[in-house]
């Protein structure tokens, strides 16, 4: 019993230093919506990029691939093709491989939370707000990496029962809007993602 | 003239020795403790000595600290807390937890105005091959997901050449800097959601004041503790912690070993002699080699390694055996001083001749801290032997009690029989002999340690400091152009698998020559429409276009080493060792090499002019097994050496007698390193070379002795030989390896040479009994 009341004492003693400071927001988890948890998500999106010095946005169209462990392929088939691969050792552009920060490399916490439902996750990432809605949910990500502040202003999520849209504000006043459509959740894996995501490890340092 | 007593000898000699200590003291000598003081002098390249230490110097300074939790929030709050610990600690004058980017981005910014002749390697390479297929990419690039880096905007940079040119340099384990603190993802590593926060904390001093004044350690093991009750997992690295680890388990060792091997002896002296003045009289002995040794060493070398100091505590075991022999030597009845001193003086100079020239052979070894033992040893004998032969006969008064007997079971044994009969035992061990020439088992470093480092060093993706490639030229242009020389090559290892990264200067400071063919390059998108093109697809504004158009046809600027080196990542930076009388020098380093890759990289070197392949922990351990091969050799010609010297004083039919001592010893020394599978290395034979001398000691002495004089001498030999495995038996239990194998190659070395020297006794005349074994 004494034992007991000495590590109670102790766990007091130590609970202003080991409890979360003010870098978490604690009522986040009431922001969050509830979405179903999938290990592997399949769709169709569209994409709307708008940059300041340009005088039309550029649109493009395709497919991605996300699954909860390897992450996020992004593949554009209009009106240029292209190959985005996200996985936690970095990016893969068309086979290149790029190491070190990136604003992109947050996407991967953000497909978990929407689709594999690891919402508590994206605050390891983002300080995360709630903002208006007339129907359904949307969120605010502000990046906790500092080192992105230039880069990466802030992440728009929003969507109803399913998730609809994720917007990216660069910090160079760029903005770049993501349309999910024709989403579905296969038990496994095609092969033809399997090897993107193998030759994307691969060519990992 | 030595054995004439003359009092004033002795304090004359010791007189000198103290007033070299005082000078030497008083101008600052001191004892060295970094282990790096161990290597040898190196390959003598002065390009690879500088290179090794602009690779190397930043960081003996440096510990980094990372603590490990599943949120980053988690671990940015232990690394604040245990930055607080090291602080408080005072160990530490700069620590800094997170990286400000706005300085180098700032310096990145600058070099835009140079972007019309600035291309990455790859670039280059596409632009010239085919460059409308290279505009095609960078445009359908624009239509997928790619975010700005936030260096330069796209106005600036439309198909994002610069930022092509910058990314080697913003290569890395892609640290965030979350609270605060920077944040490593190691989620890909552990198959779950991982993260380090890492603090880089800079000691106060050098690290020898670190390793001499061990609070480092302390720190580290209440760092371990706190990190665990925190259930947060922490790792460290760092030059200072590693040498204060080495330097504290070697102090401690010197202390155990000396300290026990004095108690053994005492005892040992108290027991036989019942009397306190033959116990003052060795430890005279024992104190007159130390301080000689020590004063002869400062005198040569000016400074001392302490692992000169832990090896020389065997200077401790053999100079006793003089001691010995002569107090030994006094138990006869009817003794005298001068009589005593006829008596031992044949065989103690033989010994000492041989000791002497055995010890000094460990100096051919390229160690530093080598030779220092050689001198250290070799000069402590002598001033030990001097003691004996001056000061004992003086102080040493006759015993009240005959020696004791030895009574060996088999002493009757043939002498070729036992020889036949070792040999016979012997040879299977000499075939499970399995050398390991790595200079690693110089280095008493804890498995925790060991495997901290190694998974920091992947997680910071950090080159090795050890090998590279040094390409030198007679200028700087030449050195630039031999490395883009180098980089297709490199480049397809890395293609292949072979290398996980290189970096070398060149590939973010171009030539004149490629800047010269990147402002053509360059030029031709301008004339032949492309960029325009490209840019109207893209939509960007005619303002903007026009702008970019001007630049990228405007005269070029070239861009100089030295305004380049101003601006590119210090990782860059390091790599630049620049010019000297001529020579100019850079560095390029690989990361993640295959086992297969170093041939590769030796190949591509050899191929190249001006670049050599430099492998420098692979070059010492090429070293230490060319120098175990060489004292191998060095061995057998001390023994036939030492065989032509007795042959000619005792003949040759005694000369062998003797000299089947140490070689038979040195057989089960290694024999017994075979069997049990011990660490083989250059520093065995080292131990070979102690048992030579010592083993060449006890014959001697046993031989020597006339038929009177060999009770006494046995008890002498038995009694050196017993202090002697005490001392060296604690070497083995030492948590260095070669120091360990050292003590296990001695111990069963000495035993043998002791029952051997006892067994080796020459003929008997006809009535002299065998009451002498």
């Amino acid at each position: 019993m004494k034992r007991v009341l000495t590590a109670v004492c102790l766990v007091m003693l130590c609970w202003p230093l080991t409890a979360p400071g003010a870098d978490h927001n604690p009522p986040a988890d009431s922001v969050l919506p509830e979405l179903d948890a999938h290990d592997i998500t399949r769709g169709e999106f569209t994409q709307t990029r708008r940059l300041p010095e340009l005088s039309r946005p550029l649109r493009s169209s395709g497919r991605f691939v996300h699954d909860v462990d390897h992450g996020i392929i992004w593949q554009v088939l209009e009106p240029a093709p292209s190959t985005l691969v996200i996985t936690p050792r970095g990016l893969y552009q068309d086979g290149e491989h790029h190491s070190g920060a990136n604003p992109m490399t947050t996407l991967r916490p953000v497909f978990r939370a929407l689709f594999s439902g690891d919402m508590a996750r994206l605050e390891d990432h983002f300080e995360v707000t709630a903002g208006e809605a007339g129907e359904g949910w949307t969120l605010e990500l502000k990046p906790r990496d500092s080192s992105l502040a230039s880069a990466l202003q802030k992440i728009i999520l929003s969507g109803d029962d399913y998730p609809q849209q994720v917007v990216i504000k660069d910090g160079d006043g760029g903005r770049t809007e993501l349309r999910f459509a024709a989403i579905e959740h296969p038990d496994t894996l095609d092969e033809q993602s399997l090897q993107a995501f193998e030759r994307a490890h691969k060519t990992a340092p | 003239m030595l054995t004439k007593l003359r009092p004033s000898l002795w304090p004359g000699l010791m007189a000198l020795v103290g007033l070299i200590l005082i000078v030497q003291f008083g101008r600052g000598a001191g004892l060295q403790t970094d282990l790096h003081a161990l290597l040898p002098d190196g390959p003598g390249d002065p390009g690879v000595v500088a290179a090794r230490q602009q690779l190397t110097e930043p960081f003996a300074r440096t510990t980094l600290w990372l603590t490990g939790a599943d949120s980053p929030g988690k671990a940015a709050r232990a690394a604040r807390r245990l930055a607080e610990k090291l602080h408080d600690s005072g160990l530490f004058n700069d620590i800094h937890t997170d990286i400000d980017s706005a300085p180098v981005r700032e310096a990145w910014r600058e070099l835009l105005q140079w972007q019309r002749v600035l291309l990455s390697p790859a670039d280059h390479r596409a632009l010239r091959d085919d460059p409308e297929r290279f505009i095609r990419h960078r445009l359908a690039e624009q239509y997928g997901l790619t975010g700005s880096a936030g260096v330069v905007t796209l106005a600036e940079d439309p198909l994002g050449l610069f930022q092509r040119y910058l990314s080697p340099m913003m290569e890395g384990p892609g640290a965030a800097v979350i609270d605060g603190m920077m944040i490593i993802d190691a989620g890909d590593r552990r198959g779950e959601e991982y993260y380090f926060a890492m603090l880089h904390a800079s000691v106060a001093d050098d690290a020898f004041a670190v390793s001499t004044n061990p609070p480092l350690l302390a720190l580290w093991q209440q760092a371990i503790e706190w990190a665990e009750a925190q259930d947060v997992a922490l790792h460290v690295t760092g030059a200072p912690v590693f040498t204060a680890y080495g330097s504290a388990s070697a102090s401690r060792e010197i202390t155990l070993i000396g300290g026990i091997s004095l108690l053994a002896i005492i005892s040992l002296l108290l027991w036989r002699f019942r009397s306190p003045r033959p116990l003052l009289l060795t430890l005279t002995v024992i104190g007159a080699g130390l301080a000689g040794g020590l004063a002869t060493s400062l005198l040569v070398f000016g400074q001392l390694h302490l692992i000169t100091l832990v090896f020389g505590a065997t200077v401790i075991g053999v100079s006793v055996d003089y001691a010995f022999h002569y107090l030994c030597d006094s138990l006869r009845p009817g003794w005298t001083p001068q009589q005593g001193l006829h008596h031992v003086l044949p065989g103690l100079r033989l010994a000492l001749i041989t000791s002497v020239l055995a010890f000094l052979s460990l100096a051919i070894a390229p160690f530093p801290a080598l030779r220092q033992v050689a001198v250290f040893t070799a000069s402590g004998l002598i001033f030990s032997w001097l003691t004996v032969i001056w000061l004992l006969p003086l102080l040493t008064l006759p015993a009240s009690a005959p020696a004791p007997r030895l009574r060996l079971p088999v002493r009757r044994l043939r002498w070729a029989w036992i020889c036949l009969a070792l040999l016979a035992a012997c040879l299977p061990g000499l075939f499970m002999l399995e050398a390991r020439d790595d200079i690693h088992l110089l280095y008493a470093a804890p498995d925790r340690l060991v495997s901290d480092d190694r998974l920091i060093g992947e997680l910071l993706q950090r080159t090795e400091g050890s090998y590279f490639l040094l390409v030198s030229a007679t200028d700087e242009e030449t050195l630039l152009q031999r490395q883009e020389a180098l980089l297709p090559g490199l480049e397809a290892l890395v293609n292949e698998g072979r290398l996980q990264g290189y970096r070398a200067p060149a590939e973010v400071i171009p030539s004149q020559q490629r800047q010269a063919e990147n402002a053509t390059l360059t030029s031709e998108l301008v004339t032949s429409g492309r960029l325009r093109e490209y840019m109207t697809q893209l939509g960007l504004g005619e303002t903007h276009a026009r702008a970019h158009e001007t630049v990228m046809s405007a005269p070029p600027q070239w861009l100089t080493p030295d305004a380049a080196l101003r601006h590119v990542d210090p990782r860059y930076r390091q790599l630049w060792l620049g010019c000297e009388e001529q020579t100019c020098r850079a560095l390029v380093t690989v990361r993640g090499m295959a086992p297969a890759a170093e041939s590769a990289l030796q190949t591509l070197a050899g191929e190249h002019p001006g670049v050599q392949w430099v492998n420098y922990v692979g070059d010492i351990s090429q070293g230490m097994r060319e120098h175990r091969r060489l004292s191998l050799v060095m061995l057998s010609l001390a023994l036939i050496v030492a065989t032509a010297v007795l042959a000619f004083l005792l003949g040759p039919r005694q000369a062998l007698r003797v000299i089947s001592v140490p070689v038979l010893a040195i057989l089960v020394s290694l024999a017994v390193v075979g069997y049990s599978g011990a660490l083989f290395s250059v520093f065995n034979l080292m131990a070979l070379l102690l048992i030579v001398g010592v083993g060449i000691d006890y014959a001697l002495f046993y031989h020597c002795a006339d038929r009177e004089g060999r009770r006494s001498a046995a008890l002498a030999v038995t009694m050196a030989a017993a202090t002697t495995v005490l001392a060296f038996g604690l070497l083995a239990f030492s948590q260095t390896p070669v120091i360990s194998a050292f003590g296990i190659t001695l111990v069963p070395g000495l035993v043998a040479a002791w029952l051997l020297a006892l067994l080796a006794r020459p003929p008997e005349h006809p009535g002299t009994g065998a009451n002498a074994g």
